[in-house]
């Protein structure tokens, strides 16, 4: 899966952002939780979003697919062209035959998820029937064909189990049968592994690369590890408060990252490898209140190369000079040194080793 | 008003990692599920010395967090021991219980749901202390402020409640409380995993100044593996109640013997890995754990013998056990 | 959902509110108030309707009904009170033992409560109250005993909950007694639902005296309670049925004003933090 050559697919996006803002209330004001995303994912290929909590990278996907409640959202702003069709301009009704049909989601807890008093099998039937009319015989046929193609073993006994009798890492695979049930053109998984152990982890990322490139999906991985994501996407957006920090080819952004934040966030993360026992680089100080109105970039206050321009204007996405990414970034890190190799505990080289 | 003036309950180590601390031997804790007993931890051992680090991970599930909370005397169906400086407190009660328990600082992983919602931060910071008794109140008003200066909490966030701060903050708070009393130990129950990156660093730098500051022990419970090699003098690996391996944190990470310290060396993402490395399957339930070596059904070396004999640890280094019947013999 | 946040109650609890404090100040202030005595006939106006004389009218006997209503309200608010009282206190420290000892006290406890639960409350009431002899004490007592089991459930469960969280394992892990646990770390997190209901109960409290006065088993006569109230005016209800109405009409305003209060006290405590 070499992803180098613009495909022909890769020129018409599946999923195009332009301007994406949501805004929400909270008893503290409204909260601009998305802020002006511009961002795009292609057939075939993994988007991963990153950032801290609050960054707003779940209330982007959630939105997307009108699955906040009305209530709580006071604004939302901007396109979001899925397959030619602005998600925004949708109802209900109509965004419900997106959702499950052409979106799948896979979301962080598969207990919650999951409905306890039925049966696995009946609940991948249920989209199924609503959205194929497959009924009866032919259902649980699919579905455990499915449950079959997301590595269960045994698939048609554990069809009839209920979800209290699944491990945590079955669970998810169920979550992912079901999300894939109606062969979505575009998955969502919301830190799909995060509730899961590391070896259980591995095994479901691994799934989630086979099946994107067995069906051609476009797929957006949402997580806050970068090690995840360095291993598991094509395109990586940094997001930090709301705004997008810095987006453009995985193994491009975390080698020279020009963000200060994302080096910082690279930084951060303890690793396996590399000197151990000093300190690591924290950032200092805290997010910003996102119910305040942001004059400058968001990450001024914490950030090691401020300027005053910083604090007054508001940095748009721009490809700094000799990078092959963007980022909203008024000064910088400078790219290193050609010959020098990566500082980063996850190297992006190690990463184009692992997934060829 | 300083730490001097307040009860130091014993000599600190005499600075060099040697005495141990603590031991807990044959460790065995019980829990009732639907009225079936089953044991999280099945007879463990661990010894951690004065004024080190002992990384504890594993899965969740594995017991990790039971022996945390048996050293803490926080389970009720124990057994086995826990040599603490040379007594025994498995068992104790009363007096010597409530001294134990000054010398032993425990933090929790959620660092909201560790704060009590309707105190305030200098309450809750306060409360070792009233509990010690012995202080009048300025001497314990001074004493908050120069933990919440221990911990880099502005004096301003002492009349804040647990809710109206960030979890960095309130993970703070929870450190603040612990070290109240001078504690010889700290156990730390995954106390940066619900942290975000950013924030985890600030913690992780905090515990490391600490540790040497105070010349504390530690145990370090976390399913982090690039966390726990960051602070640990050395690192013990537990899967289903049972102890894998225990080595030095360099040579554990180095030349890993146990086969499954390796897949979970492997299943870091980040790394290159083939395929083949990984795991497959889940944890069995500690309802009905295998026969044998616990790990022999996810073992990819498992042999008739795995699922007939459970290992025992046994050197295959200098101070690096191995509890497997077939250790990766990894000769540098 | 407006941003700021909401300071008291919310408009609709004041005019319960304002109801329930008058109908409290005139109840106490009834011996100095320029009331009739509640228990003189006045023989020219029997049954009479609303008059300057009488502001409510009279009932059979020619008494005033605002005084009796006034008069009976010193006895129905101290039952509701009083019993609400017993109950919480009761009920709050039973909980709390159920919900953090585990073992024999937590069982022993929850047996009981499901004994109560299980008694006719109304044959149990009728019983003990034919016993001891009616009086403002035992009424209040014997409801208060019925409001128990209640209050345990309610403290109980959000109890269980709070002791598996981890402030409650640290300060065990910190040596804290038992007791000091519970009155300083657990009390402080379950006030407002225990404060919640008692103002529900509150109003069942009064209804349930009333029910009580009505078949005659509360505070005797001449004594005006409003269940006798009510219950002497059924014998001219088809010719004067305001008689009956007045009473039964504010013992159902206090009942529905309990509610109300309760019910905006809950949503006022409850709602706290963001929305996601």
């Amino acid at each position: 899966m070499n992803h180098d050559a613009p495909s022909p697919s890769a020129a018409e996006p599946l999923l195009n952002l332009r301007g994406y803002t949501v805004h929400l209330n909270s008893p503290r004001g409204t909260v601009r939780a998305v802020d002006g995303v511009d961002v795009a994912v292609a057939r075939g290929r993994t988007l991963a979003v990153v950032g801290e909590s609050g960054s707003g990278k779940s209330v982007l996907c959630r939105s997307l697919l009108g699955l906040l409640p009305d209530a709580a959202v006071a604004l939302r702003a901007g396109t979001a062209h899925f397959d030619g069709v602005d998600l925004t301009a949708l109802g209900e009704r109509e965004l419900r035959d997106v959702r499950g049909r052409r979106v799948g989601m896979v979301f962080q807890d598969p207990m919650t998820a999951l409905n306890p008093v039925l049966p696995v099998w009946r609940q991948i039937a249920l989209p199924l029937k609503r959205h194929l009319g497959l009924r009866g015989r032919a259902a649980k046929a699919r579905a455990v064909e499915l449950l079959d193609s997301v590595g269960i073993p045994d698939p048609a006994r554990r069809a009839d189990q209920y979800p209290l009798q699944l491990s945590g890492g079955m669970r998810q695979r169920v979550m992912i049968a079901l999300a894939l049930s109606c062969d979505p053109e575009l998955l969502i998984a919301d830190e799909p592994t995060t509730a899961l152990d590391v070896t259980v982890q591995a095994q479901i990322l691994r799934l989630l690369d086979r099946l994107r490139a067995e069906r051609d999906m476009a797929v957006i991985l949402i997580s806050h590890d970068l090690g995840v994501v360095a291993d598991h996407s094509d395109d990586v957006m940094v997001m930090y408060a709301g705004r997008q920090a810095e987006l453009g080819p995985t193994a491009s952004v975390l080698a020279a990252p020009r963000m200060p934040y994302t080096r910082a966030l690279l930084d951060a993360a303890p690793t396996l490898h590399g000197p151990r026992g000093q300190h690591l680089a924290a950032i200092g100080g805290q997010p910003p209140d996102m119910s305040r109105l942001l004059s400058g970039c968001a990450f001024a206050d914490r950030c090691p190369r401020v300027q005053d321009r910083c604090r007054t204007e508001v940095p748009a996405m721009t490809r700094p000079p000799g990078s092959a990414h963007e980022a909203a970034c008024w000064n910088p890190v400078p790219p290193p040194r050609p010959g020098g190799g990566t500082v980063t505990g996850i190297s992006a080289a190690r990463r184009e080793s692992s997934r060829t | 008003m300083t730490t001097a003036d307040l009860p130091v309950s014993a000599p600190p180590g005499t600075g060099a990692v040697g005495r141990p601390l603590l031991e807990v031997r044959g460790l065995r804790v019980r829990y009732r599920s639907g009225g079936r007993p089953f044991e999280a931890v099945a007879g463990l051992d661990l010894t951690l010395h004065q004024g080190e680090t002992l990384g504890l991970v594993g899965e969740s599930g594995c017991g990790k967090s039971s022996v945390a909370r048996a050293v803490a005397r926080l389970e009720p169906d124990v057994s086995g021991a826990i040599v603490f400086d040379g007594q025994d407190v498995a068992r104790t009660g009363g007096r010597a219980l409530k001294a134990y328990r000054r010398r032993v600082g425990m933090v929790f992983q959620d660092p909201i749901a560790s704060l009590n919602p309707r105190r305030t931060v200098r309450d809750i910071i306060a409360t070792p202390l009233e509990l010690a008794g012995g202080h009048d109140s300025t001497a314990i008003a001074a004493r908050v402020g120069e933990l919440a200066d221990l911990v880099g909490l502005h004096p301003s966030l002492l009349d804040r409640h647990p809710h109206e701060m960030s979890g960095g903050q309130c993970q703070r708070v929870s450190i603040a409380r612990a070290l109240a009393c001078v504690p010889d130990l700290l156990l730390c129950d995954e106390v940066v995993s619900a942290l975000d990156v950013s924030i985890q660093a600030q913690v992780v730098n905090l515990l490391m100044d600490i540790r040497e500051q105070q010349r504390l022990a530690m145990l370090f419970i976390s399913h982090d593996l690039a966390v726990v090699r960051q602070l640990s003098d050395r690192v013990a690996v537990m899967y289903l109640g049972t102890l894998c391996e225990d080595a030095p944190v360099d040579e554990l990470f180095a030349r890993p013997a146990h086969p499954y310290t390796r897949a979970l060396l492997a299943s870091v993402p980040g790394n290159p890995t083939p395929d083949t490395a990984l795991l497959t399957g889940d944890l069995p339930s500690p309802l009905t754990p295998p026969s044998g070596c616990r790990f022999r059904t996810r073992c990819p070396l498992a042999r008739d013998t795995c699922a007939e004999i459970p290992p025992t640890p046994k050197q295959i280094r200098p101070d690096h056990h191995v509890a497997c019947h077939f250790p990766i013999d990894a000769t540098p | 959902m407006p941003a700021e946040r909401r300071p008291g109650l919310g408009r609709g609890a004041w005019p319960p509110l304002v109801f329930l404090g008058v109908l409290c100040t005139a109840a106490l202030l009834a011996p100095v108030l320029p009331l009739a005595d509640p228990t003189h006939s006045d023989t020219d106006a029997l049954a009479a309707g609303i008059s300057a004389k009488h502001w409510l009218g009279t009932d059979a006997l020619g008494r005033d009904t605002l005084s009796r209503i006034v008069h009976g309200a010193r006895v129905s608010l101290v039952v509701g009170v009083g019993a609400t009282a017993i109950g919480a206190v009761a009920g709050t420290l039973l909980g709390m033992a159920a919900g953090v000892v585990r073992g024999w006290v937590s069982a022993v406890i929850m047996r009981l409560t499901d004994v109560l639960l299980a008694f006719p409350a109304m044959i149990f009431a009728l019983a003990v109250i034919g016993a001891v002899g009616p009086s403002t004490a035992s009424v209040t007592v014997v409801i208060g005993l019925l409001f128990i089991p209640g209050f345990v459930r309610i403290v109980r469960a959000p109890v269980l909950s709070l002791s598996q969280r981890e402030f409650v394992l640290a300060c065990r892990a910190m040596g804290m007694s038992t007791p000091r646990l519970m009155a300083r770390e657990i009390l402080p997190n379950i006030l407002t639902g225990v404060l919640t209901y008692a103002v529900t109960m509150f109003g069942v409290g009064v209804m349930v005296e009333g029910g009580l006065g009505f078949l005659g088993v509360s505070v005797p006569p001449p004594e005006p309670t409003w269940g006798g109230m009510i219950a002497e005016g059924r014998q001219v209800l088809a010719q004067h049925p305001m008689v009956t109405l007045t009473p039964t009409l504010v013992l159902v305003l206090v009942v529905v004003c309990a509610n109300v209060v309760g019910d905006r006290l809950s949503a006022r405590l409850d709602t706290r933090g963001a929305m996601l």
